[in-house]
Parts: structure tokens; sequence; C-alpha cells
């Protein structure tokens, strides 16, 4: 496990022309890193709606790529959008959950997790190749990243959002 | 009072619309065939109403026409992005609500029915009511509306399309 903003950096290395959207605590950490960019879509006022916010972007502009910088709180208040956007299969679109597993903006209350992790994205599993948990696999959603992933796996998940073909859908956990 | 599908989209064509974001409900359960007919518009079916607002902004963000189809309970629960995206945002979206519970004489008894309007005036969303084919052209004035004022304006559908 890695601190989220080193995840930050790794993606804003990466990045390239991106459309960003961020949400909570990734909006500060992005305006850490990145600062003044025209190209950064904050979503201050409406905690939980990143990913379908992003969706719309997408779905939009089938000619830009989309980077959603989610958190485990938000997206679990919004769970039903992996829904609409594995229905909508937008192959521009890759999005990244932060899973620290509390509120950090409140000042890190836990969030409500079960006990099997079933509201996660990716498998407990410190090593090895990522493993989608039944959510991820019942959402159609191709887990690209995971806790214990290095920077460069990260990277890596930007920069694959420009190859033909591959699953522009991915998830990781800070 | 009749009010056919294919006239309403037709309304939203002429409008330039692109998207509709909905979730079917029993009023506009019978439009589903017809959006997929229509070439202009794409349809963006959601798993909750609560999307529907922010996927409509990011929409309009990427330039794109969107309106918002769905009923008079999902405004309710879309409660916060309407405040944070659509009203504090500014932004130009046409929300086309079903009116559960819509008579034309009586009192409305269906809380769906008698607190939609209360709210939207509160919330400061100009609303129009349509019933019938002769009023379709209320959709158009309502899109123009919401793009002069910035803001989202509702057109609430009392009665089932045809």
């Amino acid at each position: 496990m890695f601190p989220s903003i080193e995840a930050i950096r790794a993606i804003a290395a990466a990045r390239t022309d991106q459309v960003v959207v961020t949400t909570m605590t990734s909006i500060f950490e992005w305006d850490a890193v990145v600062g003044d960019d025209r190209r950064h879509l904050p979503l201050i006022g409406c905690m939980s709606k990143a990913s379908s916010v992003a969706l719309g972007v997408a779905l939009a502009r089938p000619d830009v790529e989309v980077l959603c910088l989610d958190g485990d709180g938000s997206l679990l208040m919004n769970l039903g959008s992996l829904a609409t956007i594995a229905q909508a299969a937008p192959k521009n679109l890759v999005h990244f959950v932060f899973e620290n597993r509390v509120y950090n903006i409140t000042g890190g209350q836990r969030r409500c997790r079960a006990p099997a992790r079933s509201t996660s994205l990716v498998s407990p599993a410190p090593s090895g190749s990522p493993e989608p948990t039944p959510l991820a696999r019942w959402m159609n959603f191709r887990v690209c990243c995971r806790r214990s992933s290095p920077p460069a796996v990260l990277s890596s998940s930007v920069c694959a959002s420009k190859r033909p073909g591959h699953s522009r859908r991915s998830s990781m956990a800070g | 009072m009749s009010l056919s599908a294919r006239r309403v989209l037709a309304e939203f064509v002429a409008c330039g619309i692109t998207h509709i974001v909905w979730l079917p409900d029993s009023e506009a359960g019978q439009m589903y065939r017809d959006i997929v007919d229509t070439p202009q518009l794409t349809l963006v079916p959601v798993a909750r109403e609560g999307e529907s607002i922010a996927i409509a902004a990011g929409l309009l963000v990427g330039g794109a026409k969107p309106i918002v189809q769905i009923q008079s309970t999902g405004f309710y629960e879309s409660g916060d992005s309407t405040r944070g995206l659509a009203i504090d945002l500014g932004l130009p979206i046409l929300l086309m609500l079903d009116y559960r519970g819509w008579k034309e004489d009586g009192p409305l008894t269906d809380s769906a029915a008698y607190f939609l309007e209360p709210t939207l005036d509160t919330w400061g969303i100009p609303h129009y009511l349509i019933v019938d084919d002769c009023e379709v052209d209320r959709i158009s004035v309502a899109y123009r509306e919401a793009q002069e004022r910035g803001g989202p304006v509702a057109v609430l559908i009392g009665v089932e399309y045809e």
C-alpha cells in the first residue's frame, strides 16, 4: 500500500490530454500535484457522482479519454453507477477507485463494508495478478490494478486507455 | 387527453436533443421502443434516477444536448445532484418528469403528486404541464427557457404516453 498522493503523481505523470474528473480528496491532491489544469473537472458540490459525470463526458466525447479519480466512500453512495457504466460500455473511460476504507475528508471515519469485502472491486491478496471480486465480475469491470500496485502499474492503466481494443474500465485501491 | 410518444420525441429532435437519460416508469414505459427507433436520439439507461442529473451534466460538459426523463419519485431521489449540479452550476437541463398521481379534477391524493409542484417552486425550477398532443410545443418553450436562464426547467407529464 502507498499513499494516494503517490498514485495521483503516477497517474499525472502518465496522463497526456485526458479529461480528469475528481471528487473529494482527489480534488485537492490533483490540484497539489498538477496545479492549474483546464482539463480537470473537480466535482465539489455533489459527493458520489464523479463516476456518473465522467460517464456523461465519455459518452458525449468518444474521441476524448476520461479518467475518473473516485473514492470508495463516494462510489459506495452511487454503486449502481457501475452497472450503468457497464451497460453503456464506453471505451474511453478509466475509473480509478481509491480504496482507503474511510471517509477521509470528514476525519477518517470508517465507511460501511461487509466482512468479506463484498463491496470492494479487488481481492485482498497481497501479490499475484489482479483478482476481481464478485462485485467487479458482476459489473463486468476489468480490474487493472490493486492495492499493492506500484505506481508504474497505475501509469500503465492511464496509457492503456490509448490502446485500441483494451478494456478502458479499471479500478485501483490506493 | 392523449399524448403520443412519437409526437414528444419529434419535439425533442426539433430542439436538437441528442441524449435521453432515463429510467422507465409506468407513464413513460411505452416510449422505449420509439426512442430506440429514433436515430437522432441516444438512450442512456440508468440504474437509479439519482445518477441521471450527473450523467446529463457530464453530457453537457462534453457538448451534447441531453434531457432527463424520469418519474416524479425519481426527481425526489435526484435531489442532491439537482441542487449541487443543475442549480448550483446553472446547467440548462430539461427535466421530463412523469407526474405520478396527477388528476385533472379533484384533489391530488398521491404524495408523489402533491409534493411535486411545491418542491419545484421552492427550488426555483420553472415547470410546464403537458397532458395532450396540442401542448407538446411547451417542450420547446421549456428547453429554450432552460438555455436562457441557465438552469433546469421541468416539463410535467400528466398522462401515460400512447
